[in-house]
């Protein structure tokens, strides 16, 4: 079995909420926000784990923890067998040669001040000392893989679409020949056509050169085509990890069957469906003693709401890990359960010709 | 451009020092091809600006042809037709001398009491009130703004950086609570009349105004993703300070400092005017629109002209600075237009995942 | 013959801007019957935000240009409205929720202060001191729905006696239209409205927020509501519940919708006709069952074909070449030809057949802008 390549052991990153001097003075204890609260799991050498969840499951957060652009609160990262929980400065930076982010924002992570070489160059100049000529040479090489012509180099930022700027800090990231990336909502903020050719982009550089990548996301579409495995998150826990076909298809932690259920297909076949779950997605400064979902999970008995259920391994045609007391119970419910179909609304004249 | 020059180890220093200067040519060509398109499309700025390139020349050439031509030719021409202080023969007219003269042929702007020609006047006025407002200004943009660079980056609160930064704004804000020109009033009052304490009086009340800038404009760009971004491709914290930060705040401390001369000048004037500043013979705007308010109505020439290059001066300054920013940057013309178009931001669905 | 709720004859928009001029619309003819829903569906840029707001004439003139066309709603010519008619028309003729609630709700007043405004309008119209709408529009008709609920919530009159009408100009009572402000909160499924009063729109959740924009919208009984992207900005589960919310309200109250979408899902969901837009050009428009699954333009079926289905193990996604044209510099022609696999020389020479005013089709069927559409099945 290789060995992982990015290890997370026990994560936790909490958000001190910001006092009033009042409170600070009469040394009210601090409220924090669990955005991430104790998870684990592990990115394999080429492949890619995708990060689904809603807001406040504090799937951006655990990238961005990963990818140490915040400082863990407790817990253990390890790279390429490093540990680099704690480091900083210089050892810090040096280890951004092997992870890298992809930011959601393509419009607001490239400065719109700068030329293109400049940008995509940027990760390899804090890396090395390296002339301004070669570092032309190397953008330009790595423009052409990212889908880019190799004269952008002296355009900016604002001269390209959307996919065009994506495609820019994609090319950034890869310029330093990273072990993996960290992709934050690559597609969010991109059209579905748009989609279709950055995730190709994705899949092809991942099998030339190897790269495995977190992908976050909450855009399940993208996520079953570029994913090998997926892990769903819940208010800053995993409630369920496995393979990709496996949880999309056969989904057992009643989060991730909602989850699909909500989805929108474009199959007008699904429609006059009332969607079943209620309730808002709290924050999450005051947890609860037992499972999170407990509140507005269809499937929950006494226990749920007294103990919180562990991540556990559960039986199965492949491993999978669930965390929810009732996992072999429910297991078997489809998420369209979750849907109650509509009984007594007229069915649209279904233009038949 | 600053980054041509800095990281170049490998090469050699003649073939950076010419790519430096192709980049940097490359640079003005295309800053000066947009101050074309935006001058052409802004007859505002087009006015500002020309006035003050004439404004600039006039006052380059007033210091500058005398000891040059003194040096070359052996006397000392002055761009003035007359010298400024010296008392011209008064015409006599029937029986009492009258000095005072309208504006003439001999005498563009006429004559004062003293029969000093206004014109020559004006015009020697125009490089010290020129270069008080570029001092004043200049010198609260290199200050002002340092301090407010340091205080917006490193403002992180129970560090040393964020008692720091506290420190600086609260010293700020002391000086701001006074109304600047109050307190450079009373600052003058106390040093005594003069150029230099009343430019030292302006000076004390001016940098604080930037401070506030500039802190304002680093808070703005720190946050922004691109910022994070060169973090997590391992960009040392003083490289983005240099490189992202500064950058991206340039421009509308640019901006702000050219509008800023003239109300530089106008608070100097006004002091000027006042009676305290510059002492009552040196040849200064407002000095000269003070002298002789009292003479408005009889004899306007030698109170309106001097106000008048006061008005002109801060107006094609404040002109100027407003179009800089377009010709600065293009793409913000664009940013305006935008917005008045409703469309629907698939990015903003992006604006989802928070946590 | 029953009057259409809108009717779009060949609108065309433009926007002026120092760059050049972007043609946001170009000969856009569409047509709804009345109680149906009307989606339109498209990427970034191809104009059905322009198309929304303009029906209502919401865009602002500079830079935006109608160049030509006709808009009528319920009979009247709506481009040709003086303005200070405009107001009469919308609200309780054409209602209009947008993409991103908390920039639609002022963040200065509290829940309560936000909807008291709607209530207050729709008592004050009661009164008859305030011409409701014009004239020659008759309120919609609510009762028509399937359930009374709703339709009694927003039909019933709020002053029923003189004296209740006298009271509403007489008070300054914050609180006397507090009955009447929870009951619109119930209408929306907010439950436990009594808690939500007083919070500040910050204060709430998106889908919150949502809801409290959809009960603002329905409150003055619209003929026509423009729902732009309305859920758009939320998270998956609570778009879901927004999305069933509206579903039910519709059943109720039967109202007209206009729904624009970039997600196929969701137009698939809501919409019982679909139009599909490219470059500011309606190419396609038919019941939603029959455009999806039989598709007549080459567009839509790329589109269709592009949202992700597969694993990666079953090989790239479907993806179309090229990208979205600029607005001011449109390809010859049909504006599509340079990224269609059908495209044949008459393509970059003739715009391809335009929709009739498509009524809903029901009546006329499915159409789409393009000379072969026929051959679009047999794409892969």
């Amino acid at each position: 079995m290789m060995d992982a390549l990015l290890e997370v052991r026990d994560l936790y990153k909490h958000f001190p909420v910001t006092q009033s001097f009042l409170e600070a003075v009469k040394r009210e204890s601090r409220e924090v926000i669990h955005a991430v609260d104790g998870v684990s799991f592990e990115v394999r050498p080429g492949e890619t784990l995708g990060l689904i969840g809603e807001s406040g499951s504090g799937k951006t957060t655990l990238g961005w923890t990963v990818a140490r652009l915040h400082a863990p609160t407790r817990g253990s990262i390890r790279l390429a067998g490093k540990d680099i929980t704690r480091l900083q400065g210089k050892d810090l930076r040096a280890i951004r040669r092997q992870i890298q982010v992809v930011f959601q924002d393509p419009v607001g992570s490239l400065d719109p001040r700068l030329r293109v070489w400049q940008i995509v160059g940027e990760p390899a100049r804090a890396q090395e000392a390296i002339s301004k000529a070669e570092l032309r040479a190397r953008v330009a090489e790595i423009l052409p893989t990212v889908g880019l012509p190799k004269d952008a180099l002296d355009q900016y930022p604002h001269e390209f679409s959307g996919g065009g700027r994506q495609r820019l800090s994609l090319a950034r990231a890869l310029i330093v020949h990273p072990k993996i990336i960290v992709l934050d909502e690559p597609t969010s903020a991109l059209d579905v056509a748009v989609q279709a050719q950055v995730l190709n982009r994705l899949v092809t550089l991942q099998r030339e050169l190897g790269l495995a990548y977190l992908m976050i996301t909450h855009n399940v579409a993208a996520v079953r085509f570029v994913a090998d495995r997926v892990a769903v998150m819940y208010l800053g826990k995993l409630a369920e990890v496995g393979n990709v076909r496996d949880v999309l298809e056969r989904p057992v932690h009643p989060y991730t069957k909602a989850l699909l259920a909500a989805l929108p297909t474009p199959d007008p076949a699904r429609r006059r469906v009332r969607y079943r779950l209620t309730g808002e997605i709290p924050t999450l400064i005051h947890p609860p003693p037992g499972c999170r979902f407990a509140a507005r999970c269809p499937f929950v008995i006494p226990r749920c709401i007294a103990e919180e259920p562990p991540l556990r391994l559960i039986p199965g045609p492949s491993d999978r890990l669930v965390a929810c007391h009732r996992a072999e119970e429910i297991g078997g419910v489809k998420p369209e359960e979750l849907i109650a179909a509509d009984a007594g609304a007229a069915p649209a004249a279904s233009g038949s010709t | 451009m600053k980054s041509a020059g800095v990281r170049v180890a490998r090469t050699s220093t003649v073939g950076s020092a010419v790519a430096t200067i192709r980049y940097g040519l490359h640079r003005a060509r295309s800053t000066s091809l947009n101050l074309i398109k935006v001058l052409r499309a802004n007859p505002l700025t087009l006015i500002g600006f020309i006035v003050v390139l004439f404004i600039s020349v006039t006052a380059f050439l007033v210091v500058v042809v005398p000891p040059v031509s003194q040096a070359l030719l052996g006397r000392a021409i002055s761009i003035a037709p007359y010298d400024p202080n010296a008392l011209l023969p008064c015409p006599v007219v029937g029986n009492s001398t009258v000095c005072a003269q309208p504006p003439s042929a001999e005498h563009f702007f006429g004559t004062d009491r003293s029969g000093r020609d206004v014109f020559s006047r004006v015009l020697v006025a125009l490089p010290l009130d020129l270069a008080i407002g570029f001092s004043v200004a200049g010198f609260s943009l290199l200050f002002g703004g340092g301090l407010g660079l340091i205080g917006g980056f490193w403002d992180k609160p129970w560090t040393i950086g964020g008692v720091v930064s506290l420190t600086i704004m609260r010293i700020t804000d002391v000086f701001l609570a006074f109304p600047s020109l109050v307190l450079a009033l009373a600052i003058a009052a106390t040093l005594g009349r003069g150029t230099i304490p009343c430019v030292l009086a302006i000076l004390l009340t001016w940098w604080p105004y930037y401070v506030r800038l500039t802190r304002g404009e680093v808070l703005a760009v720190k946050h922004q993703p691109y910022v994070v971004a060169s973090r997590s491709a391992g960009v040392s914290e003083g490289r983005i300070l240099f490189r992202h930060v500064l950058r991206n705040i340039l421009e509308p401390l640019v901006v702000y400092f050219t509008m800023d001369v003239g109300t530089v000048l106008v608070v100097f004037s006004t002091i000027s005017f006042i009676g305290i500043g510059v002492p009552p013979e040196v040849p200064e705007w407002g000095n000269m629109v003070s002298a002789y308010g009292d003479y408005l109505l009889l004899f306007p020439w030698m109170v309106v002209f001097p106000g008048l290059a006061i008005f002109v001066t801060v107006l094609a300054f404040s002109l100027l600075g407003d179009g800089l920013r377009d010709i600065l940057d293009p793409r913000s013309r664009r940013a305006l237009t935008q917005a008045a178009i409703p469309a629907t931001s698939v990015a903003s669905s992006a604006v989802r995942s928070e946590a | 013959m029953v009057d259409s709720v809108l009717r779009i004859e060949n609108l065309s928009v433009d926007y002026e801007v120092g760059a050049g001029t972007f043609h946001a619309l170009r000969d856009v003819s569409l047509e709804m019957t009345p109680g149906r829903v009307a989606g339109i569906v498209g990427e970034t840029g191809c104009g059905k935000s322009t198309l929304a707001h303009a029906i209502p004439r919401l865009l602002r003139e500079p830079p935006a240009r109608v160049r030509r066309g006709k808009v009528w709603f319920r009979g009247i010519d709506v481009l040709a409205l003086p303005r200070w008619k405009l107001p009469l028309v919308r609200g309780t003729g054409i209602s209009m929720i947008f993409q991103e609630p908390i920039n639609s709700l002022n963040p200065a007043y509290r829940i309560y202060d936000q909807l008291v405004e709607a209530v207050r309008i729709r008592k004050m119209r009661e009164t008859g001191k305030t011409p409701g709408v014009l004239p020659s529009l008759e309120p919609h008709d609510y009762s028509t729905g399937a359930s009374p609920k709703a339709s009694e919530a927003l039909t019933r009159p709020l002053l029923p006696s003189p004296a209740d009408r006298k009271r509403l100009h007489l008070t300054r009572d914050r609180d006397a239209h507090r009955a009447d402000v929870l009951e619109y909160l119930r209408l929306v499924r907010i439950n436990d409205p009594e808690t939500i009063l007083d919070l500040y729109p910050h204060e709430l959740s998106g889908g919150m927020r949502q809801r409290i924009m959809i009960a603002m919208a329905l409150s003055e009984k619209p003929s026509l509501l423009i729902a732009d992207e309305p859920t758009s900005a939320l998270d998956v589960t609570i778009q879901a519940q927004v999305l069933t919310l509206m579903k039910e309200l519709m059943e109720e109250v039967r109202t007209s919708i206009l729904f624009i979408s970039h997600d196929l899902g969701v137009i698939a969901e809501m919409a019982d006709d679909v139009g599909v837009m490219y470059a500011g050009h309606l190419v396609e428009f038919g019941p939603v069952a029959e455009v999806y699954s039989r598709p007549r333009h080459p567009y839509t079926k790329a589109l269709l074909r592009s949202v992700p289905r597969q694993y990666k193990d079953d090989g790239p996604l479907p993806s179309l070449p090229g990208s979205v044209p600029n607005l001011s510099h449109l390809p010859s022609g049909c504006t599509f030809h340079p990224r269609c696999p059908l495209a044949r020389p008459i393509c970059a020479k003739e715009p391809g057949p335009s929709l009739e005013a498509a009524k809903g089709a029901v009546t006329s069927g499915h159409q789409a802008a393009c000379f072969f559409s026929d051959e679009v099945a047999s794409l892969p």
